[in-house]
């Protein structure tokens, strides 16, 4: 198991591998932040209401410089496409 | 006259100029005769309010005495210089505002929502928040609105306009020197859809500005999906008729102050920076939020009827609406909305949003790509 993630960590992560992270939970579609609330690094995910539940509340990402870091996720089932306005 | 002499004036005379019921003067001020605010006048002059203003026979026929004439028997001058004074229509009386208090049955008559600036009505002054389109190759068939979000200057003295590309730019299909209208296409009323029923009759009477350049939108292909951070465009400002005096200000009030550096965050990823921010748009006016998220990710679709103009958008500021709130933070209509923090800087452009949070581009990833795509790197945000 990688180290936390931290902020920057979690930014690239994003950045990056925001379809790796769809993949790992099997899902097609899915908005993604970090939440500024004060309650931990984490990234939320929300999610197609219809999906499993079980998803993980882990997973390990690799980092562009090879280092594996453990990702916190917050699951939540109301994903809701944005549209521009 | 210089303040301080229309000052000694009232101060001096003004109980006499208000008092007497033959003079008709309901309130005396200092003023300035040329049309416009005061800030920067050095001209002022004695300002008379009266309930009509009338001819010499009609005032003969109801015994009142001209203002010329009253300024001249209160003050004891032979005739007072024509700049020294001036005379405006205030019909009504004025009265105490105390507050309003009714039947309960009268409700349906006197509450509701307060009367407050439109944001989608045709602005003599252009300011922050107030309703533009890019019309070309969509009216008179179609029509559609977006908001200006804030100006720009260069080192050239020129003025631009900034929107999403969605807006202005119509999602990358614009080109240069289109035009931009304000008010909106969708905001017209019908009196004036028949007054301009063509492309070129509506460019004619509305235009502010012409599209200078856009942030490409870069869209999923098959092979490709590209990370965008900004949905941005930039209009060059055009000498009209519109006053460009209230650049700096938001419709509803207020200027704005600066651009807010980028958000950070601690060790348990509480933020840090102002997170109460604020809006101006076309559509849902003024609003409140906080920024609940940063990174944000997310795919957009810019064609429901279509996957080709699918965009992945990083980095992006998440708002989420207070409860202070009638409604959602933002709506149809408000893209291109500037949004600020509690201490009027300006934080982010909003673009895209659902039932529950907003997203905005960062402001600085804004600024950055906006100087990147006209080639002026002296670009910048009139502040106040």
């Amino acid at each position: 198991m990688g180290r936390p993630a931290t902020f920057n960590d979690l930014t690239e992560v994003l950045r990056e591998q925001s379809e790796a992270i769809k993949q790992k939970l099997n899902v097609d579609r899915a908005n993604m932040f970090i939440p500024t609330d004060g309650k931990g690094l984490r990234i939320h995910v929300s999610v197609p209401k219809g999906c499993p539940d079980g998803l993980p509340e882990h997973i390990e990402m690799r980092l562009n410089d090879g280092t594996d870091v453990d990702v916190t996720l917050e699951i939540s089932k109301d994903f809701q496409p944005f549209k521009p306005r | 006259m210089k303040f301080k002499d229309a000052l000694k004036t009232i101060r001096k005379y003004g109980l006499s100029l208000v008092a007497e019921k033959k003079h008709n003067v309901r309130l005396v001020a200092i003023g300035r005769k040329e049309t416009g605010a005061l800030a920067g006048a050095t001209d002022f002059c004695v300002t008379a309010y009266v309930e009509k203003k009338l001819t010499s026979k009609q005032m003969k026929a109801r015994g009142i005495e001209s203002f010329n004439a009253a300024y001249s028997a209160v003050l004891g001058v032979k005739k007072p210089a024509k700049t020294e004074i001036d005379v405006v229509e205030s019909p009504g009386a004025f009265r105490p505002r105390p507050g309003l208090r009714i039947p309960r049955p009268q409700r349906g008559v006197y509450g509701g929502n307060p009367p407050v600036l439109n944001a989608q009505k045709p602005f003599g002054a252009l300011r922050c928040g107030i309703g533009i389109t890019n019309p070309t190759n969509e009216y008179p068939n179609a029509v559609s609105v977006g908001t200006a979000g804030f100006y720009m200057e260069d080192d050239n003295g020129n003025l631009y306009v900034v929107s999403n590309n969605h807006v202005i730019g119509r999602a990358n299909d614009a080109a240069q020197n289109e035009s931009i209208v304000q008010p909106g296409t969708l905001d017209l009323t019908s009196t004036e859809f028949q007054l301009m029923p063509t492309l070129n009759s509506l460019v004619t009477n509305l235009e502010i500005a012409s599209v200078l350049a856009v942030v490409p939108l870069q869209f999923i292909t098959p092979a490709n999906t590209p990370n965008n951070r900004v949905d941005a465009a930039i209009g060059q400002l055009l000498e009209t008729d519109r006053t460009l005096d209230d650049l700096d200000r938001l419709t509803f009030g207020g200027t704005i102050r600066g651009i807010a550096a980028r958000y950070t965050v601690d060790a348990n990823a509480a933020i840090r920076g102002s997170t109460r921010v604020y809006k101006v748009g076309r559509t849902t006016g003024y609003t409140e939020g906080n920024v609940t998220g940063l990174a944000g990710v997310s795919t957009i679709s810019y064609d429901d009827n279509s996957n080709d103009k699918d965009a992945h958008f990083v980095d992006q500021l998440v708002i989420e609406a207070t409860d202070d709130n009638v409604g959602p933070f933002s709506d149809r209509g408000d893209s291109g909305s500037g949004v600020e923090n509690d201490q009027h800087e300006l934080i982010g452009l909003l673009f895209a949003g659902n039932d529950f949070h907003t997203l905005v581009n960062p402001i600085a990833d804004v600024l950055s790509e906006l100087r990147n795509v006209t080639g002026i790197p002296s670009l910048r945000v009139i502040t106040g």
